[in-house]
């Protein structure tokens, strides 16, 4: 399988566990090591480093869920995914992030608060690195995960 | 026969003058609202945000005298949801000459590119720096005129005044530890008078002398009148029942030291809560919220370093109407809120860390900020329960609630199990606007 489908192939895995609330299923796309971060467009524009989510750590990912169920009280929510088409670059072709970003804001400009526990909304880019094992490692190593607010 | 409609009789609208009553629901309803508006934003300082730390002063850059225009830059101090031009007095005679409502529209200038103003034969183009430059550019012969007509001179800088995007009238501002205050009333006491001694030394314990650096800024909008998230705030009482993370993870409990400081006028408070001194608290025994199984996967949540010589953990300091600064283990924020619509309240939150943090202790607060913010483990409630007090006295309107526990007075108490920050709030917002 080519690398675009097998980039495309997680994607779609990765939104439909969210979408049929599998969500203890959900950290299993992440690395142990891993960094996950909801921001901005406009706080990574800044170089702000901080996010409304911050997981450095797949444990971390799962206490998410886990508070999310037991813990945590909420409005009732509904999520709405929104993945692109991959594209994939070589090796260094990070820089390639803001223009994502900005793409990704340009798709979802809104002035919806940022009120749901997680939010799931994926860019669809990946980096092709130079030894990759599975695909759950670029996955890890590349999400580009923002939303707007 | 015919049916006529009937006319409903207005409800007697009355508040009985005990400090230990919560207002009745009508107060934050629309029928009030033209009198907060006359009365209150006119005596009081509200919170504009933080002042840009920067080297950038206000200059006159450059004053090309062969154009056919002149162009002015100043700097647009970026102070919340109202910029502030800054510009001297003899300029914004100048200014004032060639048009009396020169109107600086913050937000536009922060969408849109390029903002002309044809009419007055200025532009504003902000850049995309965090401050904002606004190169002002005046038809020459309109300068001379002014000048002629004003007799000032040109280029004698005096003292930096301010002209607010709401016109010729003057706002007051003041900054406390890199926080900037501003009112329109000469009659604001000093914000360290206002804030008191003993509010004044937390704000101290965690900005005094320390430059800060913001490290992350989101807007929640929350489904509620404004008050309900002031009261909400400094309530010490609330979190050990509404905010079950901590519950669920045996970490905070009312029996845990610490209690409410609140300022002489009731409106300033600090809440504090003291660091455990037995690391599994077996007190929870029976509480729903407390799961026997349920423990963090990643610990490094709680791995906190005391900054300071003291064994707070937990420190919320409001300041009266719209401010709070938190510090929750390492991680640090300023929450300002403003009022959009009668049920609908923009809260912002500026993340922070200290400059010379080690890469360590930005991690640090980076993890920790997820106990707060919009998605926080334990601000998460406070975002939604507005919405929920709104739908529940929706049926209510001419009731009033008491909020008795800790007594009737607005002291500071050696106790969380207090409602006297709560009341405060509510005698200082009383006194204001004279209902």
């Amino acid at each position: 399988m080519s690398v675009l489908l097998r980039v495309a192939e997680l994607n779609a895995a990765y939104a439909a566990t969210i979408d049929t609330d599998r969500l203890e299923s959900w950290p299993d796309f992440f690395l142990e090591d891993c960094l996950y971060k909801i921001t901005s467009a406009d706080n990574h524009k800044r170089g702000h480093s901080a996010g409304v989510v911050y997981a450095d750590s797949r444990a971390m990912l799962q206490d998410r869920v886990t508070a999310l169920r037991t813990a945590n009280i909420y409005e009732r929510q509904s999520y709405r995914h929104i993945v692109g088409l991959p594209v994939i670059g070589e090796n260094g072709a990070m820089a390639s992030r803001p223009k994502r970003l900005s793409w990704l804001r340009a798709s979802c400009a809104t002035d919806a608060p940022i009120c749901s526990p997680l939010a799931f909304i994926s860019t669809g880019f990946a980096v092709k690195p130079a030894a990759c094992a599975s695909s759950s490692v670029w996955w890890s190593a590349t999400a580009v995960i923002s939303i707007r607010c | 026969m015919v049916l006529r409609p009937v006319r409903l009789m207005r409800q007697e609208r009355s508040w009985p003058r005990k400090q230990a009553l919560m207002p009745p629901t009508h107060t934050l309803g629309p029928q009030t609202k033209p009198t907060h508006q006359s009365r209150f934003p006119c005596n009081q300082s509200a919170t504009l945000g933080f002042r840009k730390f920067s080297t950038r002063n206000n200059d006159l850059s450059h004053f090309d005298e062969n154009g056919a225009s002149v162009t002015l830059r100043f700097t647009l101090k970026n102070v919340g949801r109202a910029p502030a031009l800054y510009v001297w007095p003899h300029i914004r005679s100048i200014l004032q000459g060639v048009d009396s409502h020169i109107a600086v529209r913050g937000e536009l200038c922060q969408t849109l590119a390029r903002f002309p103003q044809p009419r007055h034969g200025f532009t504003i183009v902000p850049d995309q720096s965090h401050s904002i430059d606004l190169p002002i550019v005046i038809g020459r012969d309109q300068i001379v005129k002014s000048v002629e007509y004003w007799k000032v001179p040109l280029l004698l800088p005096i003292i930096v005044g301010i002209v607010d995007y709401h016109g010729p009238r003057q706002l007051r501002v003041t900054t406390l530890h890199g926080l900037v205050f501003g009112t329109f009333s000469d009659d604001t006491p000093a914000i360290e008078n206002f804030i008191g001694p003993d509010v004044l030394a937390r704000f101290e314990r965690v900005l005094g002398g320390r430059k800060i650096e913001i490290i992350g800024r989101f807007v929640e909008v929350l489904p509620n009148n404004w008050k309900l998230y002031a009261e909400n705030a400094p309530d010490s009482y609330h979190a050990s029942l509404l905010h079950l993370f901590f519950a669920t993870f045996k970490r905070n409990r009312l029996s845990q030291g610490g209690g409410p400081v609140v300022s002489p006028n009731g409106g300033c408070s600090v809440s504090e809560t003291l660091a455990p001194t037995e690391t599994d608290d077996k007190s929870y025994a029976g509480m729903r919220s407390v799961d026997e199984d349920y423990n963090l996967k990643d610990m490094r949540l709680m791995d906190v370093v005391d900054e300071h010589p003291d064994r707070i953990r937990h420190q919320i300091v409001t300041v009266f109407p719209n401010l709070v600064l938190q510090k929750t283990q390492n991680a640090m924020a300023i929450r300002f809120f403003t009022p959009k619509a009668v049920d609908r309240t923009h809260l912002e939150w500026i993340y922070f860390g200290y400059a010379d943090d080690t890469p360590e202790m930005r991690k640090r607060r980076l993890r920790h900020l997820n106990l707060g913010g919009p998605a926080g483990f334990v601000s998460m409630e406070d975002g939604c329960v507005g919405g929920f007090v709104e739908r529940g006295i929706a049926t209510a309107e001419a009731e009033s609630a008491i909020v008795g526990m800790g007594g009737g007075g607005i002291e500071s108490q050696a106790t969380r199990a207090t409602e006297a920050a709560v009341r405060g709030f509510w005698s200082l917002w009383r006194r204001m606007t004279g209902l």
